[in-house]
C-alpha cells in the first residue's frame, strides 16, 4: 500500500515535526503545512485518485453503489468507469455523500477485503472542480482540503483569498506525491464559485450602551412579555 | 439611549398566537421525516427513549491505555450531553457481549454484518453500540483499507451511524466505531479522541452542526475570545491548529450555549419531574421566518441571536450566541419531471411552504432577568455541505439572497415568546409569473434561441417547446445566474429533459436528459446535446432544479443552439458563401465543413452565420454527394449539426454571397450597415459587375423595414458595381423580425439576412421634486426636461407643454430641446386653489411623456414648529439672544412655502426660581408685539425675539398659521 511506503519519508518527517511522544501505536501526524503538502497527502494515502463525475447512486442493501464516470486517472484506476462501494451506515437517515452529476477529483480508500471503500479524509477526499469555460481548463476548488493546513487560531484560513489550482497543477501534485516540486500558484476562485460574503463580524467592546458601533443598525426595542 | 424596556404592546399578542404553532428545533436537526415512511413529515427526530443506554466492547482500546480507561473517556464525552434541562440522560448501560473486531464482523457480499447484538435489531437492549476497533480492522472494514492509519484519525479515529429509525420519526439505533490505532500512552490522543467521540455523541443525539461566529474558522475577521467562548461544540470543520484540534478551542468539553440550545429543542423539559429542570427556566422562545420580498421563505440561511442580559450586562454582547438554520423541515428533494420522484433514500422533509424560511429557537437562554434580543440573518458558509451540512440540506449550500440583515431588538422574558418575519433586504425580488406553460401545454422557445427566466417556487418546472428539423442535433444550455446576472453553481442547479410534443405527460424524457447540473465546462451551465432526429419533430423541453427548487433567485439563461437551414444548399467546386438559419448563435461561434475543415465565419447573429466555406477538394468532399454542415460554439462545447446539407455540385449560373447585414435594426433609424451581396461568376470567385440583384424585405412579427436603395418601399432592382457588389442602406419601421434577400436575377442565386428590429428607447424625466405651496400664494417655478434616445441626449425633437391646472400659465407652451437634450419652461400661478393638485406635463415625440406637480395645501393642514434658536438661555450683558427660525409644513413633512404665520411676543420681568411650596409669582410684562411674516421658499419664518434692553427678562413667542398651526418657545435672559 501507498501509505507505507510514505511512511519512510515524508509521514515520518511530520511525525516527528509534531513532537509528541508516541505510544505503541503509530503517532497521529500533524497537520499539512500548505494545501499541496495537503494533497499530497491524501495522494499518498489514497488507492485511487481520478478525476471524474458521479454517474449513478444505488443504495444496494447494506451497501451504496457510486458509478464514477472516470475522465482523467491519476493513480490506481483506468479511465472508464468505476464503482465504488460505501457502508451504507454512513448514508442513512436520507444523508447524501454523493449526488449525481459531481465533477471532482475523487481521492478514495482502496477497497479492503470487504470491498468497501471511502473517501480520504472524510470528504475532503472529494474536491470539487471548477469550469472556468471554454479553453481556459478547469480548476480544482482546495477550500475544503485547505481547512487541513496548520494555522493559528484565529488566523485565516490557508488560501482563503485564492483557493482554486488549475486541474493540471493539481494532478501533477498528485501524480507525483512523492516529489516535493515547486508550489504551484494559486488562484482566486471565479466568481460564481466564490464563498458567499461573511456578515461584518461585531468586534469585542462594540456592544457596550445597546447600540452596536459600526454596523448601521440601532435595534428598535420591543417588550415582549407573554409566558408560554 | 433608548429605553429597555420601552413597550409597543401589540407585537407580543401576535407573536404568542405564532409560536404556538411553531414546531422547535435550533441549530439544525441532523435528521427530519420525510412523506414517504412516516406518520408526519418535517419532524426533527430524537431518540425514541429519554435514556439510550451505550454499551461498550469488553476488549482493549488499545494495549497501550486499561479498558477502564476507555470506558471513562467514553462516559466522559457522553456525560457532556448530560444536562438538567434537556430530557435525555446517555449513560452506560453495560458492555457487548463480545469484543468486536475482524474476527467476529464481515461483509457477507451484501451487508456489514456484526454480532447480533451490536445489530440494529437489538435496539431495544442495545440503543449505541460502542465499539473498540483494537487494530482498526473493523474501520477499515467500513471505510476501505488504509482507513484506519494514523494519518487519518482526525476523520477516522471516530466512526459513526445512526442505523435505525422508528416509524414515528424516532432514532432507534447506533453504532459508534473507536479506533484503537489513534490512541496510546499519550495523554492527548486520549483526549483528542474523546473530543471527537463528545461531537460524534451530539450527532448520534440528532444535532447538526452549527455555525455560529463563524469567523472563528474562517478568520476572515477578528477572532476575540469571547467569540471563542461560545464558538459551538458542534462547529462543522475543526480549525487545525496542532496535532490535536481539541487544544485549538476554549473549554473543548463543555457545551456551548447554542450546543445546550440544540439539545433542549429535540429533548424538551416540559416539567420538572426526575430531577430535571423545566427547559423553559431562563429560556425564551425565538421563531420565525426568512422572507424574500415577494413573501416566499428562504431556505438554507443562518439565523443568530444576540443578546443583552438585563441587570448583569451593560449592553448587548459582542457576539451572537445561538443559531438556527431556516428550511430544516421543508422538503429536502422535491424530485422533478427530468429525473422523476427523489429516491426514496432521499425522502426527507415536508412539502410545506411555510417551512421553506422558518426557523426557530425554543429555548434561547435569557437569564433570569430577561434580555433584549435581535436576531440576524447570513449566509451559511458554502463549505457546509454533505457531512458537513449545518441541517439534514441535501443539495449544495445556495448562497443567501440580499444583505445580512437584523431584526429590530425584542425584550423576552424567561418564558416569553416571540414569532416574526424578516424580509431579506436586497433580495431578489422576481414574482412567479408563471410565464412557462405548462407539460401539455409549452410555450414556445424564444425566436432567437436565448431567453431568461426563472424558476420561481419549488417544484416548478419551465416548459417549452420548439420546432427541430430532420436530421439536425443540437443543444440546449441553461446557464444559473445569481442576482448580478453572473453565472453561479451556488443557486439553480439545473437539469433538463425533451421529450417529442406527442409523447404522453408524466413520463421521464424520451428523447435526451441532463439529469446533472453543470456538466459542461462554463461555470453554472448544465448543457444537453440532443442527437438528430430521422424526421421533423415538435419537441417539449422541461427546465428543473435537480433538488425540484425554485426561488426568487432561481434566475437562468436558457439557450437553444440549433442550424435550421442552409443557403444555398449547393456550392461549386470552389466553395463560396452559405447563410446558415437558426438560433442562439454568438460571436466566436465555428462552422465546419463535412465535419473536418473550418470555414470561415463572415458574420454572426443570432439568427444568422455567414460563412465562407472552402473548396470541395479542401474539405474531402466528393462530387454532388452532400456533406455534414456542423456549428460549433468553442466557449460552451455546445454543437449542432446539419447532416448532409451541403453539396459540391456543378454550378451554370452566378451565384450571390452576403457581405454584410446590419446585426440589427431600430425603428425609425437608417442602420449604419448596409444590406451588402456580391455577384460571382459561376466559378464562385469572380466578380460580376453590371449586372443585376434584386433586394426584398418581408416582415414577421409585427417587424417591418425598408430598403432606402428602394426610395420608401420594400423591394427595387440595384446593378451591381465594379467589384461585383450591390446593397442598400435599411430602415425599420415597426419592431419584429424582419428579413432582407438578395437575388441574382441572371440565376436565382439568393442570399438572406433576418435581423430583429426593435423600438427606439425613448424617455423623458424631469428632474424637478413635486412643490408645497400654501393654498392662494402665487407662486412661480422654472422647470427642465430631459429627452434621451437609447440612453443618448435627443436633441432637435419639439416639446409640448402642458396643464390642466387652474390658473396657471406655462412659458412658453412649446419649445426644441437643445443639444444636450433639455427643454425648459416657467410655471406661475397667482393665487393656487385650497386642496389642488396641479400637474404640468412635458410631452417629446408627442407621446412620451413626464409630468411634474404642485400641491396647493389648505389652510387646515399647515403646521408650524421650531427649527433653531429654541430653547435659548443667555445672561443679561453677555452674548445676545439669536432669532428663532420657525418651519411651516403640510404636516407630512413637506416645507411649505407661501403660509402667513403670525407672531405673538411678550417680554416678561425675570422672576427666577419659583418657590418650592406655593405658587410662582406673576412677572410683570414688560413689552408685547404682534407681527405677520409669510413662510420663504423653504418654508421658514425668522424671528427676532422682542427683547427689552438692559433688563433680565423671560421672551415668550408663539405663533400661528393656518387654522390650527402652533408653537411656542420661551427663551431667557437671566439676570
Amino acid at each position: 500500500m501507498r501509505v507505507r511506503e510514505w511512511m519512510c519519508g515524508v509521514v515520518l518527517v511530520l511525525a516527528v515535526a509534531a513532537g509528541d511522544a508516541s505510544g505503541q501505536q503509530a503517532d497521529v501526524a500533524a497537520p499539512a503545512t500548505s494545501v499541496t503538502d495537503a494533497l499530497r497527502s491524501m495522494a499518498s494515502r489514497a488507492g485511487v485518485v481520478f478525476v471524474g463525475s458521479v454517474t449513478r447512486v444505488v443504495p444496494e442493501g447494506g451497501v451504496v453503489e457510486i458509478d464514477f464516470k472516470v475522465q482523467q486517472p491519476l493513480l490506481g484506476v483506468s479511465a472508464g468507469t468505476y464503482v465504488a462501494r460505501e457502508w451504507a451506515g454512513r448514508w442513512t437517515g436520507a444523508q447524501q455523500r454523493y449526488r449525481v452529476g459531481q465533477s471532482a477529483m475523487f481521492f478514495l480508500h482502496a477497497a479492503g477485503v470487504s470491498g468497501l471503500s471511502s473517501t480520504v479524509d472524510g470528504m475532503m477526499g472529494v474536491v470539487p472542480l471548477v469550469q472556468t469555460g471554454g479553453k481556459a481548463g478547469a480548476m480544482v476548488d482546495l477550500r475544503w482540503v485547505a481547512t487541513r493546513v496548520q494555522r493559528a487560531v484565529g488566523a485565516p484560513l490557508v488560501g482563503a483569498a485564492t483557493g482554486a489550482m488549475t486541474l493540471a497543477d493539481a494532478s501533477r501534485v498528485v501524480v507525483h506525491w512523492q516529489v516535493k516540486t515547486t508550489e504551484p500558484v494559486m488562484y482566486p476562485m471565479p466568481g460564481g464559485a466564490k464563498p458567499s460574503p461573511r456578515p461584518v463580524a461585531v468586534t469585542e467592546g462594540q456592544g457596550q450602551g445597546g447600540v452596536r458601533g459600526g454596523m448601521g443598525h440601532v435595534p428598535v426595542e420591543e417588550q415582549i412579555n407573554d409566558e408560554r | 439611549m433608548m429605553s429597555a424596556r420601552r413597550g409597543l404592546g401589540v407585537v407580543w399578542m401576535l407573536a404568542l398566537c405564532a409560536v404556538l404553532t411553531t414546531t422547535a428545533w435550533a441549530g439544525g436537526p441532523r435528521f427530519i421525516t420525510g412523506t414517504s415512511g412516516y406518520a408526519q413529515a418535517g419532524v426533527p427526530m430524537a431518540w425514541y427513549t429519554n435514556t439510550p443506554m451505550y454499551f461498550t466492547d469488553p476488549g482493549q482500546l488499545s494495549s497501550g491505555i486499561s479498558h477502564a480507561q476507555s470506558d471513562a473517556m467514553v462516559a466522559a464525552a457522553a456525560g457532556v450531553w448530560n444536562l438538567p434541562t434537556a430530557n435525555v440522560t446517555l449513560a452506560q448501560g453495560g458492555e457487548l457481549a463480545e469484543h468486536v473486531s475482524g474476527a467476529n464482523a464481515y461483509f457477507n457480499g451484501t451487508e456489514v454484518v456484526f454480532p447480533s447484538d451490536v445489530e440494529a435489531a437489538n435496539y431495544q437492549s442495545i440503543q449505541i453500540a460502542v465499539i473498540y476497533d483494537t487494530d482498526g480492522s473493523i474501520t477499515d472494514l467500513l471505510l476501505g483499507s488504509g482507513a484506519s492509519e494514523p494519518l487519518e484519525c482526525r476523520d477516522n479515529g471516530v466512526t459513526e451511524s445512526v442505523d435505525s429509525f422508528g416509524s414515528a420519526g424516532t432514532i432507534q439505533h447506533a453504532v459508534i466505531v473507536l479506533n484503537g490505532l489513534c490512541v496510546g500512552s499519550n495523554a492527548a490522543q486520549m483526549s483528542q479522541m474523546q473530543y471527537q467521540l463528545m461531537r460524534t455523541f451530539g450527532r448520534v443525539l440528532g444535532l447538526a452542526w452549527s455555525q455560529l461566529n463563524d469567523n472563528v474558522f474562517t478568520g476572515v475577521a477578528t477572532v476575540t475570545s469571547a467569540q471563542m467562548s461560545v464558538w459551538p461544540l458542534m462547529h462543522p470543520i475543526d480549525v487545525y491548529c496542532n496535532t490535536y484540534t481539541y487544544t485549538c478551542m476554549q473549554n473543548p468539553f463543555t457545551l456551548r450555549p447554542d450546543d445546550v440550545a440544540a439539545l433542549t429543542a429535540l429533548y424538551p423539559v416540559t416539567s420538572s419531574t426526575s430531577g430535571k429542570t423545566k427547559s423553559a427556566a431562563n429560556t425564551a422562545s425565538a421563531s420565525g421566518t426568512v422572507q424574500f420580498t415577494t413573501r416566499q421563505g428562504m431556505e438554507i440561511t443562518n439565523v443568530t441571536a444576540t443578546r443583552w442580559l438585563l441587570g448583569s450586562e451593560p449592553g448587548y454582547e459582542p457576539y451572537p450566541v445561538v443559531s438556527s438554520t431556516t428550511g430544516a423541515s421543508f422538503q429536502q428533494n422535491g424530485g422533478n419531471p427530468v429525473m422523476g420522484a427523489e429516491p426514496a433514500s432521499e425522502n426527507a422533509g415536508a412539502d410545506m411552504a411555510a417551512d421553506e424560511g422558518a426557523w426557530s429557537m425554543p429555548f434561547l437562554p435569557v437569564g433570569t432577568g430577561g434580555a433584549n434580543v435581535y436576531f440576524g440573518t447570513e449566509a451559511i458558509n458554502p463549505l457546509y455541505v454533505g457531512d458537513y451540512a449545518v441541517g439534514p440540506y441535501q443539495r449544495p449550500v445556495v448562497t443567501m439572497s440580499g444583505s445580512p440583515n437584523w431584526s429590530n431588538a425584542y425584550t423576552l422574558n424567561p418564558g416569553g415568546a416571540i414569532n416574526f418575519t424578516m424580509q431579506q433586504q436586497n433580495a431578489a425580488w422576481n414574482w412567479c409569473m408563471y410565464p412557462d406553460g405548462t407539460e401539455t401545454n409549452p410555450w414556445g422557445s424564444s425566436s432567437t434561441g436565448f431567453w431568461n427566466e426563472l424558476l420561481c417556487a419549488a417544484n416548478y418546472t419551465a416548459w417549452r417547446t420548439t420546432n427541430i428539423h430532420a436530421n439536425t442535433s443540437w443543444t440546449i444550455e441553461i446557464t444559473a445566474l445569481n442576482e448580478t446576472g453572473g453565472a453561479s453553481v451556488q443557486k439553480l442547479q439545473p437539469v433538463i429533459g425533451v421529450w417529442n410534443m406527442s409523447d404522453p405527460a408524466g413520463v421521464l424524457p424520451t428523447v435526451a436528459s441532463q439529469t446533472a447540473a453543470f456538466n459542461s465546462f462554463s461555470l453554472g451551465m448544465t448543457q444537453l446535446q440532443v442527437p438528430a432526429a430521422a424526421s421533423a419533430s415538435s419537441v417539449r423541453i422541461a427546465i428543473a432544479d435537480q433538488f425540484g427548487g425554485g426561488r426568487p433567485d432561481f434566475t437562468y439563461a436558457a439557450r437553444i443552439f440549433y442550424a435550421a437551414s442552409l443557403a444555398p444548399t449547393t456550392l461549386g467546386g470552389n466553395g463560396g458563401q452559405i447563410s446558415i438559419t437558426g438560433t442562439g448563435f454568438s460571436a466566436g461561434n465555428e462552422v465546419w465543413i463535412n465535419d473536418s475543415v473550418q470555414a470561415t465565419v463572415v458574420s454572426v447573429t443570432p439568427t444568422q452565420i455567414v460563412a465562407t466555406v472552402p473548396s470541395m477538394t479542401t474539405a474531402g468532399a466528393a462530387l454532388n454527394s452532400a456533406v455534414d454542415v456542423l456549428v460549433y460554439d468553442p466557449n460552451t462545447g455546445a454543437v449542432t449539426d446539419m447532416s448532409t446539407a451541403l453539396t459540391y455540385g456543378q454550378q451554370t449560373g452566378n451565384v450571390i454571397a452576403l457581405v454584410s447585414a446590419p446585426v440589427a435594426l431600430e425603428t425609425g433609424s437608417v442602420a449604419a450597415t448596409p444590406f451588402a451581396v456580391r455577384v460571382y461568376a459561376p466559378d464562385g470567385a469572380t466578380p460580376v459587375a453590371g449586372t443585376s440583384v434584386s433586394f426584398s424585405v418581408t416582415g414577421s412579427g409585427g417587424g417591418a423595414a425598408v430598403a432606402t436603395n428602394c426610395g420608401s418601399g420594400t423591394g427595387c432592382v440595384v446593378t451591381t458595381d465594379g467589384t461585383g457588389m450591390a446593397q442598400t442602406p435599411l430602415m425599420g419601421v415597426a419592431a419584429g423580425a424582419v428579413t432582407v434577400t438578395g437575388t441574382a436575377v441572371s440565376s436565382g442565386s439568393s442570399v438572406h439576412a433576418t435581423i430583429a428590429d426593435a423600438n427606439p428607447v425613448q424617455a423623458v424625466t424631469i428632474g424637478a421634486a413635486a412643490q408645497y405651496l400654501a393654498a392662494g400664494a402665487a407662486g412661480n417655478w422654472s422647470l427642465g426636461l430631459t429627452a434621451t434616445q437609447d440612453g443618448a441626449a435627443a436633441a432637435g425633437v419639439p416639446v409640448t407643454w402642458s396643464t390642466a391646472a387652474a390658473g396657471f400659465t406655462l412659458t412658453p407652451p412649446a419649445g426644441v430641446t437643445a443639444t444636450n437634450g433639455t427643454e425648459a419652461v416657467s410655471a406661475w400661478v397667482g393665487a393656487i386653489a385650497s386642496g389642488s393638485t396641479n400637474v404640468v406635463t412635458g410631452c417629446v415625440w408627442t407621446s412620451v411623456c413626464a409630468s411634474w406637480t404642485v400641491y396647493g395645501v389648505a389652510a387646515t393642514q399647515w403646521t408650524i414648529g421650531v427649527e433653531s434658536g429654541a430653547a435659548q438661555h443667555v445672561v443679561l450683558g453677555g452674548p445676545a439672544l439669536v432669532p428663532v427660525v420657525l418651519l411651516v409644513t403640510d404636516g407630512a413633512g413637506h416645507a411649505l412655502p407661501g403660509a402667513t404665520v403670525n407672531v405673538y411676543q411678550t417680554a416678561y420681568a425675570w422672576e427666577g426660581v419659583c418657590a418650592t411650596a406655593g405658587p410662582c409669582a406673576a412677572a410683570p410684562v414688560l413689552a408685547t408685539s404682534q407681527s405677520t411674516a409669510v413662510s420663504d421658499g423653504n418654508g421658514l419664518v425668522t424671528v427676532q425675539p422682542g427683547v427689552v434692553a438692559g433688563v433680565a427678562q423671560t421672551v415668550a413667542i408663539a405663533a400661528s398659521t393656518g387654522t390650527k398651526g402652533f408653537a411656542a418657545v420661551e427663551l431667557t435672559v437671566a439676570p
